[in-house]
């Protein structure tokens, strides 16, 4: 008796999820015999399903390179680098967000921090050429009229992990910051007002109620982002360097050297492999991760 | 719940006001029914329904306002002779490499399609886009390619006609007649050592005129200097990493071009030239092509290949120079040349025997290609006063207003037989067998085509290499003596040999079945 | 108190410093638009255009009608598309942040699974126009990938969870309210900072999305503002190629086409931002 009533209890749960499931279901599983072509040698007027069976031969490009270690290094480097910096700024711009209480100061705010997110990586990469360019840039410019010696960015791989990394939270903080002051916002006035009572200063305030209750939503997005270490922003590693060969070392991503690669021949066999390929070492990632957090804090984990 | 009642209601709204926005726009209907030629006429497949042909018209991107007139124009010389109607599809070029196999594994209609302008026809045959056709090519259209044909055909197949009969490419120099008048530099009819070049850089630097010598661009694709060594990349002419014959009209050994002495010598001499000062110093960079720096009044001269579509008075007006010509290299005729742009038939087309027989009567029938290429007399296009075979867009319309034939990229048709537009001249015609096979340089490996697929690996690790490498050094951008034996080592790393190996045992073979 | 002035003024000074590198680069961008491109090219650009010139605007502006259209698609679409994340979105989320719900595990990997591995192209478009017959619909520029992914889902689930008290869920209950009645009337009236974001995030990922038009539509007439964006871009180029033009301006083009793709979202976005603001401050829930 007491099951039946238990059922009867989520049913209406269940309806109110019922658009999500169908969406997920036509949006994302329906295609996924997709996956398939990474073993195949497509050809589009079989079919994947007709199409020849190579087994794992459109992987060997992937290994068989001298770049392998490097455009590994490179991806896996830079995500964790992003991770890092995303949260910690993320979190800080936020609590100071929250602290600002005029309105037109905080529309300001919120408008210039969110407006790198709406530029595309491309026309980001014609932005940072206008500085960084040999004769034309605007650093250079200045170099000059100091009477020193222009840099030739774009030749020198030295700067680029940093230009790489400013480019990147300069176009992304603002996404992370709204959704971490979305949180902040849902927390409770009155904790602050007791700590207040208890004599706590603005920084202990914000070390122990602020950052704490922040705790899930930076476990979230961090193992949310641990399931795309294997990715790349195309746009930032390959635009904004301007595919500049000597800068290879260190801008050169798993992303981007599928793409050099499979420029001529465009093999859909090819590039599918890769995608897998990145898909389940993130899906290894993401499961080592969250198993982690299982046992520092059961309750934050993601899954 | 009040709430939610508002919400919804706006959404209706919204889907009212969708529904209308894509009203207004709709797709046009698309079947024409099948006209009102059949009875009269004779229709030549026992009196069946004439096949509508979808053919891929490339542009620019604008859709065409007169489009369904022009059809109907075509169809009334194509019902008659073939028994088909016409369906122009246009697509815009950056979405063209993308539209064949989406249709195709869509299974949306599609017969004759654009091969080679960015995707190779071999490419799309190994992922079986392209029919076989050829049991359907017909003798005229054999005896028209003669050797051309080979080209489109792989593994003993056709599957792509030539687009243009006549790809032979010249590889030259084009100057600034006005600044050199001006400045007084003196430039030879033909160029073919490094002195050559440094004299005529060196003029330009020491005449004091503003402009650069010449642009080295951004050392994606071969650049000019290097096919002025005479060479047949055998299919890749972007990256040369499937090796190259060196005088291919003359012999067929291929042989690693980066290794060559003429490479090293091209690399010291553009380094040479940067360090002087002659080239634009940034054009590694800089996003422009040599051809916007010409066009920017940046260079004294720009290399470029020549041939029927890029004559030297299309160059002139793309730049707004009075431009010159000198040649590099003498025209040649190889496979990828061939191949920059033929016509396919879609693997799932309906009826590829009707495609085929299109493509016969277009080439036989100017006044079809006329209509494919320009539009109709009057309304899209008017002959200029005192030419025979020279048109201009009509009085007040420019390429963007006219109703059909701006910007296509596509050719349609016989360029002996049909018209050219402004700004070539009806001398253009007698310089068309130039390019052909009466005029042209013939390489011996024309019609061959390298199947990759058994050194895939090799080929994808090459051209990264080559992407990391060549750009800087055939820039002048690094020392070349430090540089290049790094850049050989890697390419060997990657396989270079094997590839090389491979393209020649299969080249080999081809040549003894000729 | 003195601590709280210090941080306060803290947080301008950072905050202030933020803002400027955010709007300088698009100030570049605006007057990048209006150099002259003649000049540009052989000394660059400034923050102050030496030599100005619409040109680049008068090329955009020559196929006004293509962006009114395209306008109008995108708002419609954007707003369409908002909504239907937000229904779909947090309905779902609420339903996997319920504790004890049967099977949550497994709805959980589902998500999650649908993050990392992806069919591929092919068979998404295979799938979306031989099966659903989207291909030059609207709904093929609002539905592929953009109505909700695994990301929104564990935000919406993530807040709930975190703050909606089961206090207040209990008292509804007990007051007699359906599990359907609890969602709509009282968890989402206190998820309005919940709801602002998701709409924020996801009306940005619709305005700025341009693949789907690029797959799924071959009628140039339904090209959002972004797909025309992007053609005119690479018309630019070609066009060039093709001789319209020794001095069309390509760099500058692309300058003025991203100002005009963003400029509709700075202008509306102070406008959304007051409820935005409102919803944040009403946020929190009182005791």
């Amino acid at each position: 008796m007491k099951k039946n009533r238990q059922w009867k209890k989520w049913i209406p749960i269940y309806i109110l999820g019922l658009p999500g499931i169908l969406y997920l279901l036509i949006n994302n599983y329906m295609p996924l015999y997709g996956l398939l072509i990474a073993f195949k040698d497509y050809n589009y007027s079989l079919g994947v399903w007709k199409s020849p069976f190579v087994g794992f031969q459109n992987f060997e490009y992937l290994f068989k390179t001298k770049d392998a270690w490097v455009i590994t290094r490179n991806t896996i480097g830079y995500n964790l680098l992003f991770i890092l910096l995303n949260t910690v700024i993320g979190v800080a711009l936020a609590i100071f967000l929250n602290e600002v209480r005029k309105k037109v100061s905080k529309k300001i705010y919120q408008t210039a921090i969110l407006l790198p997110y709406l530029m595309s990586m491309v026309v980001v990469s014609y932005l940072a050429y206008i500085f960084l360019g040999d004769r034309t840039g605007m650093i250079n410019h200045l170099l000059t009229s100091l009477g020193l010696p222009p840099v030739k960015f774009y030749m020198t791989k030295t700067y680029w992990p940093l230009i790489l990394t400013f480019v990147n939270e300069w176009r992304n903080i603002g996404y992370g910051t709204i959704i971490f002051l979305a949180s902040i916002v849902g927390i409770s006035e009155s904790y602050y007002e007791a700590a207040e009572l208890d004599g706590a200063t603005k920084w202990q305030q914000i070390k122990l109620i602020t950052v704490p209750l922040l705790k899930p939503t930076v476990i979230m997005l961090v193992t949310l982002s641990m399931g795309n270490i294997f990715r790349s922003d195309f746009g930032l590693f390959y635009q904004v360097p301007r595919n500049q060969g000597m800068l290879f070392s260190v801008t050169n991503t798993i992303d981007t050297y599928v793409y050099r690669a499979l420029l001529q021949s465009g093999d859909i066999s090819l590039s599918s492999a890769a995608a897998f390929y990145q898909s389940a070492v993130c899906f290894i990632t993401i499961i080592i991760f969250n198993n982690i957090i299982k046992k520092y804090s059961k309750e934050n984990a993601l899954f | 719940m009040k709430k939610w009642k508002r919400v919804l209601s706006v959404v209706m709204m919204l889907i009212m006001a969708l529904t209308m926005v894509t009203g207004c726009s709709s797709k046009k209907s698309d079947e024409d029914p099948a006209k009102n030629v059949t009875d009269d006429k004779t229709a030549t497949d026992n009196g069946e329904e004439p096949y509508e042909l979808v053919i891929e018209v490339v542009n620019i991107s604008q859709s065409f306002a007169d489009i369904e007139a022009v059809q109907e124009a075509i169809n009334e010389i194509t019902v008659p002779e073939i028994n088909c109607t016409v369906k122009l599809m246009t697509v815009p070029i950056f979405e063209q490499g993308t539209r064949l196999s989406m249709m195709v594994a869509g299974n949306e209609k599609i017969d004759l399609v654009n091969t080679g302008l960015l995707t190779s026809p071999s490419t799309l045959v190994g992922e079986g886009l392209l029919a076989d056709i050829t049991e359907y090519i017909t003798p005229t259209m054999k005896e028209l390619a003669g050797d051309l044909l080979a080209a489109g055909t792989f593994d003993g197949k056709v599957y792509s006609y030539p687009a243009i009969l006549y790809p032979g490419t010249v590889a030259c120099l084009f100057y600034d007649k006005d600044l050199a008048e001006q400045y007084g530099i003196e430039v030879p009819e033909a160029i073919s050592k490094s002195e050559d070049w440094e004299n005529i850089l060196k003029q330009v630097k020491d005449s004091g005129m503003s402009a650069y010598g010449i642009s080295l661009g951004d050392g994606g694709g071969a650049s000019i200097m290097e096919f002025g060594a005479n060479l047949d990349g055998l299919g890749d002419n972007n990256t040369l990493s499937y090796g190259v014959v060196v005088d291919p009209e003359e012999n067929t050994t291929i042989t690693n071009w980066y290794e060559s002495e003429d490479f090293a010598q091209l690399c010291n001499d553009h380094y040479d030239w940067m360090q002087k000062g002659y080239c634009v110093p940034d054009s590694l960079t800089n996003g422009y092509t040599t051809i916007d720096s010409m066009a920017n009044g940046e260079c004294f001269a720009v290399t470029s290949s020549n041939s029927v579509g890029m004559s030297q008075a299309y160059l002139s007006n793309l730049t707004g120079k009075n431009l010159e010509m000198v040649m590099v290299r003498e025209a040649l005729l190889t496979t990828g040349y061939v191949n920059t742009q033929s016509w396919g038939v879609a693997s799932n087309s309906e009826n590829p025997e009707k495609a085929v027989q299109f493509l016969d009567l277009l080439f036989q029938n100017a006044e079809l290609a006329n209509l494919m290429n320009y539009g109709i007399e009057g309304s899209h296009y008017a002959k200029v006063d005192g030419t025979q075979n020279i048109v201009a867009f009509p009085e007040g319309k420019d390429a963007s207003t006219v109703g059909y034939g701006g910007d296509i990229i596509s050719w349609f048709g016989d360029t002996k037989t049909a018209f050219q537009r402004t700004p070539n001249t009806d001398e253009f015609f007698d310089t068309i067998d130039d390019y052909g096979l009466e005029g042209a340089k013939k390489s011996l490996c024309l019609g061959f085509t390298f199947d990759t697929s058994k050194v895939a690996t090799q080929v994808a690790a090459v051209q990264s290499v080559v992407g990391e490498y060549k750009p800087t050094l055939t820039t002048g951008n690094v020392n070349p003596d430090e540089v290049i034996p790094e850049f050989i080592k890697a390419l060997k790393d990657a396989g270079i040999d094997e590839v090389i190996k491979e393209n020649q045992s299969q080249l080999d073979a081809w040549l003894k079945t000729k | 108190m003195k601590g709280h002035k210090k941080f306060l003024a803290l947080s301008h000074v950072v905050l202030i410093i933020v803002a400027i590198c955010s709007i300088v680069p698009f100030w570049l961008l605006l007057a990048a638009s209006f150099t002259d491109e003649a000049y540009a090219i052989k000394n660059g650009y400034a923050f102050w255009p030496k030599e100005l010139s619409l040109a680049a605007y008068e090329y955009l502006m020559s196929q006004w009608q293509m962006f009114g259209r395209g306008y109008a698609i995108t708002i419609i679409v954007t707003v369409i598309g908002v909504i239907l994340c937000l229904t779909v979105t947090m309905s779902f989320g609420y339903m996997i942040s319920r504790e004890g719900l049967p099977g949550g595990k497994i709805f959980n990997y589902m998500v999650i699974f649908t993050m990392l591995f992806n069919g591929g192209l092919v068979a998404t478009y295979i799938n979306y126009t031989q099966n659903f017959h989207i291909k030059d619909t609207l709904f093929a520029l609002i539905i592929p990938n953009l109505v909700t992914n695994a990301f929104y889902i564990f935000m919406t689930k993530n807040f709930f969870k975190g703050n909606i008290p089961e206090e207040i869920i209990e008292a509804a209950r007990i007051d007699g309210c359906s599990e359907i009645g609890i969602f709509f009337q009282i968890v989402l009236k206190l998820s309005k900072p919940m709801v602002a974001t998701l709409a924020l995030l996801s009306g940005v990922m619709y305005w700025n999305d341009w693949q789907n038009g690029m797959y799924y539509l071959d009628d140039v007439n339904m090209f959002g503002i972004q797909n025309i964006l992007n053609a005119i871009n690479t018309n630019a180029q070609y066009l060039r190629m093709l001789g319209r033009g020794a001095d069309m301006p390509t760099e500058t083009v692309r300058m003025a086409a991203a100002a005009i793709g963003i400029l509709p979202i700075l202008l509306i976005y102070p406008f959304f931002q007051e409820y935005f603001v409102k919803g944040m401050t009403m946020g929190g829930v009182k005791e």
